[in-house]
């Protein structure tokens, strides 16, 4: 059972991001979360499960700290992918490159909205957003979804792909050993051609929030009314 | 932009009224447009809340197999609709139907569009980014792409222009879907209230709340009537009143719902720092020199212990 992880950057959400015109610039990098948490589901099932291989694909910036992190987090061999467009599209060709080389069971990656239904897509295979639990079944998986006021349990066939909620997981703990070994694991890099086609042009950033502009109320009836009519929040 | 398909979401019998934002983005286009909507062979009813929205078809997809329907079944209906001139839209809450089928046509996606422009002939949508900290306007080069409509306010499918010429309503053959997902069980939770970091709505309280009691009593219930997470600052948390879990702030969570109210928060920065992207803020407290009337949209100056249950109640 081989299962491919992506590891990925996100912005620091502690540190300031600066609008420079059209441009943003993340003045820090970490490791996604979700994806961190996706490695750690993966090591779970693993443990249950003994014939699981869990392949990292790091892309975008800081790739080589992303796939050594995710091989301490127990991954057992990484690629670094090269990849001109490391958003959702280019990561979710990049997955699909290399899932169909290594003829993986499965991809499973933290949400972002976008990349894993994208790759389900692309490969033509099953696919479940929003997942809290995953169990192994032979030749395929089942998943328990979690929505807004609702649980779902959908069975999938294998190969398939499967990202998992945003939760509050505590990432595990890793020991110096884990870090150490990381680097006797193998990786491998990788040039990801992708299709150049006629996307979406940015024509306009802003940092969020732009000034805001405190309005008092008097009354509950006043602040109902204005979140209602004028912020249209509710 | 030739046309445009506009899936709705049901859940499976009824369309859910966050599918409005998507209608409103293509009447507000002005290309022509159908609306899909699947289900069990009950939905097929739907179709006739839907033909005074100017959609040139109400395309109903009914059978036992879509009471339940799933990503991929959902994405294949879409796909079978599309031809070369035509794009995708839906609310934001089918993000997975949605993305699946941007991967299957290759296409571009514009996920979480609040608004549009037109920008030389092609929208120019904007939505937040990089975790809701940058809002962008970009415009749709392409000749087709996927778009996911940020779902806000739901409006009463009554709410559309008036005087459209009544769309045709059309069965559509629903055999050969994909199988290779089963749907198993699912479970309402309707107390659950959901994950800080999904909420798009939280109701956050502060020390003076006093106890836990409080805070359920003053917080929960406009929290629910809003479908949304009860948070707490670092000094409810550290006082022994609310939990970890629904700590905001530097050493707890980040946050960036549509709407964030602090009641009883004074507004001391570790606890900004954690709820300074949300985009509509609300603060509430008996202070009117509270310094989180410096980061809120909207501020009301009142005892929470009178204004929270009036808040609950006209909600």
């Amino acid at each position: 059972m081989k299962i491919i992880v992506p590891i990925r950057s996100v912005s620091d959400p502690e540190r300031p991001i600066r609008v420079d015109g059209i441009d943003v610039r993340v003045t820090r990098w970490i490791v996604s979360g979700g994806d961190e948490a996706a490695i750690d589901e993966a090591v779970r099932l693993r443990e249950i499960h003994s014939d699981v291989e869990i392949v990292a694909v790091a892309f975008g910036t800081m790739a080589e700290e992303l796939v050594l992190s995710a091989l301490a987090r127990g991954a057992d061999r990484g690629y670094i992918a090269e990849i001109e467009d490391a958003g959702p599209r280019g990561v979710a060709h990049g997955l699909a490159e290399i899932a169909r080389r290594e003829q993986a069971d499965f991809v499973l990656m933290g949400d972002d909205g976008e990349t894993g239904p994208r790759l389900a897509g692309m490969l033509g295979v099953p696919q479940a957003a929003h997942v809290g639990r995953i169990e192994l079944l032979g030749g395929g998986v089942r998943v328990d979804r979690r929505l807004p006021r609702l649980r779902e349990t959908l069975e999938l066939t294998l190969p398939a792909v499967v990202t998992l909620a945003r939760s509050t997981h505590l990432p595990r703990l890793i020991s110096l050993y884990d870090i150490v070994a990381a680097r006797e694991k193998p990786v491998e890099s990788i040039n990801i051609d992708m299709p150049i086609t006629a996307g979406v042009t940015v024509v306009e950033s802003q940092a969020v929030p732009a000034e805001r502009r405190l309005r008092m109320v008097a009354n509950v009836d006043e602040l109902v009314s204005a979140l209602r009519e004028e912020a249209r929040v509710i | 932009m030739k046309r445009l398909l506009v899936i709705l979401e049901t859940n499976g019998t009824r369309v859910r009224a966050s599918s409005m934002a998507a209608i409103e983005f293509a009447q507000a286009l002005a290309v022509p447009f159908d609306v899909l909507i699947a289900g069990a062979p009950s939905s097929a009813a739907e179709a006739d809340a839907w033909t005074g929205t100017g959609a040139e078809r109400v395309l109903t997809a009914a059978s036992t197999e879509l009471a339940h329907p799933t990503a991929d079944r959902l994405a294949a209906l879409c796909g079978r609709l599309m031809d070369e001139g035509t794009s995708l839209a839906g609310p934001s809450t089918m993000a997975d139907v949605l993305a699946r089928v941007a991967g299957a046509l290759d296409l571009p996606m514009a996920s979480e569009v609040e608004g549009f422009e037109m920008s030389g002939g092609q929208p120019a949508v904007r939505h937040a980014t990089c975790d809701g900290r940058v809002r962008q306007t970009a415009r749709v080069d392409a000749p087709r792409a996927v778009f996911s409509i940020r779902t806000g306010i739901a409006k009463p499918a009554g709410h559309v222009s008036a005087a459209s010429a009544a769309s045709a309503v059309v069965a559509l053959d629903t055999s050969d879907l994909p199988s290779d997902t089963t749907w198993i069980s699912e479970a309402t939770t309707v107390h659950t209230r959901p994950p800080l970091d999904q909420a798009r709505v939280i109701v956050a309280g502060g020390r003076s709340l006093g106890d836990a009691a409080a805070f359920e009593q003053y917080l929960g219930k406009a929290a629910d009537k809003l479908g949304g997470a009860v948070a707490a600052s670092g000094g409810a948390v550290h006082s022994g009143i609310a939990p970890a879990a629904q700590l905001i702030g530097q050493t707890g969570q980040t946050v960036a719902p549509e709407l964030y109210i602090a009641v009883g928060i004074s507004g001391a920065d570790q606890h900004v720092g954690g709820m300074r992207n949300s985009r509509v803020v609300v603060a509430v407290n008996r202070d009117p020199q509270a310094t989180i009337f410096r980061v809120a949209d909207y501020g009301l100056v009142a005892d929470f212990r009178e204004a929270m249950p009036e808040l609950a109640e006209k909600l």
